[in-house]
């Protein structure tokens, strides 16, 4: 909010590294800026918890135990817990469509480890992808009182919604604390209350072909925002070029024709759910799916054409032309 | 809302300018710089004497012809970037003055994803 006098607020503001992504917290101190600065500190923390418990790519990690055996009952922690139940309840929201059953896929395509995204060229010498057979329902079981899980069958990915939802508990952290302020994580990011200069936050929509300059900004008060976007997370396997946006019906690479896609919403976690589903719709289905859904959506051809749905005009505060 | 998509669309335009500017500036500057570096070269190689040239070299003749091609590199190098410097001047003389662009406070997108 602004101050009194109409300047900017005083704002606490703090990075970390987490979740392969750059973690920014920024929170506005109305009154007890110790208060805030602890807070803030508090939720940065969520993404080190998260991380710990539902990585991939370190085998001794809660996920990686309950995945190794999909079959066996785990106790897990807390987060990981919840991230399962959360990724479960994608599941049934999107009629399967977010599916994070994909991590066979993924590992056959060479991306069972950290690959240097964004230093160049990555190829795997991972065997040419194919299709596979569609996987049975998800019917994983929880027991609460316990947090214990027995997954069915598959290994999981939490990647896209764990960043979600860590963001969604970091803002939770923060609330008590600073009313306005805004949780960024590598593409996913919620705005609570007003920007320092006292109007709603502006997010810009990056461009997915690596331009400097965004390529539409919106304009965001108590919303999340997700993108699903291949410009960074792409390799190749066999010589082929392929990329982490796994259709679950087919084991593949998906979202035809499309670069990224952007999602507003309520709740980050959802939002990431969202663009990753639209994404993996394709160019020809994605702006009619959104609409039926009332999503607001932005998405960008793989030609560089922008489009939008009918509920995200209201977010809409700038665009290229 | 129509002067800012105007403010917008014209912080637009001045990066396209300044991008094919640097488009053409940039081959230039490059074969200017090959160009300074191929006349100094010859001018080592015609005075010094073989095998006691270039850094390090113990023979005086050597040393004062490598000192004097360096002179001659660092000022044919100090004009190039006079003369670059003079074109941006100019370049941007002639542009509008660049607007503030669309200020933000966060990205969404691949952004920020940075694998060690």
């Amino acid at each position: 909010m602004s101050s009194p006098d109409g300047g900017l607020a005083e704002e606490v503001s703090r990075e970390s590294r987490a979740m392969a992504s750059t973690v920014t917290v920024r929170a506005l101190a109305g009154g007890d800026r110790a208060a805030v600065e602890r807070a803030v500190v508090r939720a940065l923390a969520v993404f080190d918890e998260v991380e710990a418990s539902c990585t991939r790519f370190v085998p001794t990690s809660p996920l990686m135990r309950a995945n190794a055996e999909p079959d066996r009952w785990h106790e897990v922690p807390f987060r990981c817990y919840c991230a399962l139940e959360e990724a479960h309840r994608a599941y049934l929201l999107t009629k399967g469509r977010f599916d994070p059953r994909i991590l066979a896929d993924l590992s056959r395509m060479g991306y069972d480890r950290s690959l240097a995204f964004g230093t160049g060229a990555v190829a795997t010498g991972a065997a040419s992808p194919c299709p596979r057979q569609p996987l049975p329902p998800w019917k994983p079981r929880f027991e609460p009182a316990r947090q214990a899980v027995l997954l069915g069958g598959h290994g999981v990915d939490l990647g896209g919604i764990g960043k979600g939802l860590a963001v969604r508990w970091a803002s939770q952290r923060l609330r008590g604390a600073a009313a306005d302020h805004l949780v960024e994580a590598g593409g996913d990011c919620y705005c609570a209350g007003r920007s320092p200069e006292g109007g709603a936050w502006r997010v810009g929509v990056e461009d997915p072909f690596g331009g400097s300059s965004p390529v539409a900004v919106l304009e965001l008060t108590d919303r999340a925002c997700a993108t699903s976007s291949i410009r960074l997370r792409h390799w190749e396997a066999a010589g082929r070029p392929v990329h982490h946006l796994v259709d679950p019906r087919t084991g593949l690479p998906g979202g035809a024709g499309l670069r990224a896609v952007t999602v507003v919403g309520d709740d980050p976690a959802v939002a990431e759910v969202w663009s990753k589903t639209l994404f993996l719709e394709g160019l020809q289905a994605v702006g009619g799916f959104a609409d039926r859904r009332g999503l607001a959506a932005l998405w960008i051809s793989d030609d560089g054409a922008l489009g939008v749905s009918a509920a995200m005009s209201g977010y809409l505060s700038w665009r290229v032309a | 809302m129509a002067a800012t998509a105007d403010l917008h669309a014209a912080a637009a335009r001045s990066e396209r300018w300044r991008r094919a500017l640097r488009r053409h500036i940039t081959p230039w500057v490059t074969a200017a710089a090959t160009a300074a570096a191929t006349v100094s070269a010859v001018a080592w190689a015609a005075s010094a004497t073989p095998n006691t040239g270039g850094p390090g070299a113990t023979s005086s003749p050597a040393q004062s012809a490598w000192a004097r091609s360096q002179a001659r590199l660092l000022k044919l190098q100090q004009g190039i970037d006079s003369d670059e410097r003079q074109i941006a001047k100019a370049a941007g003389a002639s542009l509008a003055p660049l607007p503030a662009g669309p200020a933000v406070h966060a990205t969404t997108g691949a952004s920020g994803v940075v694998v060690p």
